[in-house]
């Protein structure tokens, strides 16, 4: 037996009506036919197997927030219903209809015409939408770069960096791929429409779905691979969910008896806005409690401060955070003492690489921090102290620092000793780091 | 270079003009071009329909009755001036043909 409905997840690009067209015609053709096409998907309802003809056209006067048709909408309906074609679905400006008979009269005889209402509606909400898409991509790309210029071992210690990268890409790629596709289909349909031909829109989905499959993947590895996976779930659900509450808001709001264009699309800013700010309130209260979780004993710290003095282990706060990806494992600790307390503090990052390539990345990215700083240069050291390959000491012209880089063949540690380390403390630093797994 | 809108009528816009120089229900004009052309022209709804919101923006046609969704039109001075310029331009193109 049939199911009542059928949901499917369907992608076509805004202009693509000869791709939406030939889709609906297949899909009449198994038994079904189009219901609603909804934000995330479309509802098809089943139907004798027929062959119907089916047409999509443009209405540039409608928005999204319409919650009943416009008079001029009606009309054309009207308009379309003398010659046989009956209105299916209306999901903005795009108008779809279907005609049971076997050589209707096309909804659209003037290319020209067609054009023009096709770019009039694009210009209102596919062209902008799209930009937006470019633009949130370039200032998410500045952001990004400039941490990998900042913080590039940071970057790489996480698998979620994958995920914004390929993020990164995918918006740019979408925007480009479509509005480039729709202005070089644009100019093409008018050098036709001069000769009074049409010029069919049917384009290639499979770079899309492509390029959502590839970001699907590397959120499935960011998840699956993160220590905190919860927490990952956590933030995918929350931007889930600031997506698709305002778009259901929107939904309920239309279906509401008196709601206004107007009241619609401020339900759905107002939606937006508060769905925003829970999900970003949920994240730092989450982030803050990761932050406390990562409190650790010494005995699980590759490095603690009792192994190199001689200290009383309550008067210390521990932190330390292990991070894991496809480039590398990192230990970040951090131990100091009760403010009240004059005691030395312990800091630093041990980076184990998993190719040569990334150790070399990381060796450069860790002798340059703060090159520019006035007065600051590493000093290459003996590393017969460490038992390592390379050591260098930061020198400043105004503070005393205890600041070194120690590479290893397969590791490389930067530290901050906040005292004057004697040579065995550092021949027991560089144990210890050696041992660490 | 762009060409200025509506400078050369295509066949259905022509047609539509047409029918317009005397008062006419916009759903009546597709089966008034399809008589008047013996069928040789076809307007399509959608065509039809956009033709005339786009010739009512442009001042080329102007609302005479509303019986329900039902809208009457005619054609005004710039319409009328619009369907002669391209009758002008027709009668140079044929007395082209003829001359060459």
């Amino acid at each position: 037996m049939k199911p009542k409905t059928k949901r499917a997840v369907e992608y076509f690009s805004f202009y693509d009506h000869t791709g939406i067209e030939e889709r609906l015609e297949k899909m009449a053709a198994e038994g079904w036919m189009l219901e609603e096409m909804g934000p995330f998907w479309w509802t098809y309802k089943p139907i004798e197997a027929a062959k119907i003809r089916f047409a999509v056209t443009y209405f540039s006067k409608a928005s999204p927030y319409d919650p009943a048709p416009l008079a001029g909408q009606e009309e054309l309906a009207e308009f379309c219903a003398q010659s046989g074609w009956k209105l299916v679905h209306s999901a903005a400006q795009l108008q779809v209809f279907k005609n049971e008979n076997e050589n209707p009269v096309p909804l659209e005889t003037d290319p020209q015409v067609q054009i023009g209402e096709i770019h009039k509606s694009a210009k209102k909400s596919f062209i902008p939408v799209f930009m937006m898409l470019i633009a949130l991509g370039l200032v998410n790309a500045g952001t990004f770069l400039s941490e990998v210029g900042n913080n590039l071992i940071g970057v790489l210690a996480t698998d979620a960096s994958l995920f914004r990268a390929a993020g990164i890409l995918a918006m740019c790629f979408l925007g480009i791929y479509e509005i480039g596709g729709y202005l070089i289909w644009h100019g093409r349909a008018k050098a036709y429409a001069r000769e009074g031909k049409f010029l069919a829109t049917k384009r290639n989905r499979i770079p899309v779905y492509a390029t959502i499959a590839i970001l699907l993947a590397f959120l499935a590895l960011w998840i699956v691979r993160a220590p905190n996976g919860y927490v990952t779930i956590a933030i995918v659900l929350g931007v889930a969910l600031a997506a698709i509450i305002p778009a259901a808001t929107v939904m309920r709001l239309k279906k509401k008896a008196g709601a206004s264009t107007k009241t619609v699309f401020i339900g759905a800013i107002v939606a937006s806005a508060v769905v925003s700010a829970t999900v970003l309130a949920l994240l730092v209260i989450l982030a803050l409690n990761v932050y406390k979780a990562n409190e650790a004993t010494e005995e699980e710290m590759p490095l603690a401060i009792e192994d190199l003095l001689d200290q009383n282990n309550g008067s210390y706060t521990n932190k330390a955070e292990k991070k894991s990806s496809l480039f590398l494992d990192l230990y970040e600790a951090k131990q100091w003492p009760q403010p009240s307390e004059r005691l030395p503090s312990l800091e630093y990052t041990l980076i184990l690489p998993k190719s040569q390539a990334v150790y070399n990345l990381c060796k450069a990215a860790l002798l340059d921090e703060y090159s520019f700083a006035y007065g600051e240069s590493w000093i290459a050291e003996d590393p017969e102290l460490w038992d390592a390959q390379e050591a260098y000491q930061k020198k400043s012209n105004t503070l005393e620092l205890h600041r070194y880089v120690v590479f290893w063949e397969n590791r490389a540690l930067q530290i901050d000793f906040y005292w004057e380390p004697s040579d065995e403390q550092i021949k027991a630093t560089a144990e210890k780091i050696k041992l660490w797994e | 270079m762009a060409r200025p809108r509506l400078q050369t009528l295509t066949e259905q816009m022509y047609y539509t003009l047409l029918c317009l120089r005397s008062e006419c229900c916009g759903m009546d004009i597709m089966e008034r071009v399809r008589r008047m052309t013996n069928d040789r022209v076809v307007m399509g709804p959608a065509t039809t329909y956009n033709l005339l919101e786009q010739f009512l923006a442009e001042g080329i046609i102007q609302e005479t009755r509303v019986a329900g969704r039902r809208r009457s039109y005619i054609l005004t001075g710039k319409g009328i001036e619009t369907l002669d310029g391209e009758y002008q331009r027709l009668l140079v193109l044929v007395e082209d043909y003829r001359r060459f």
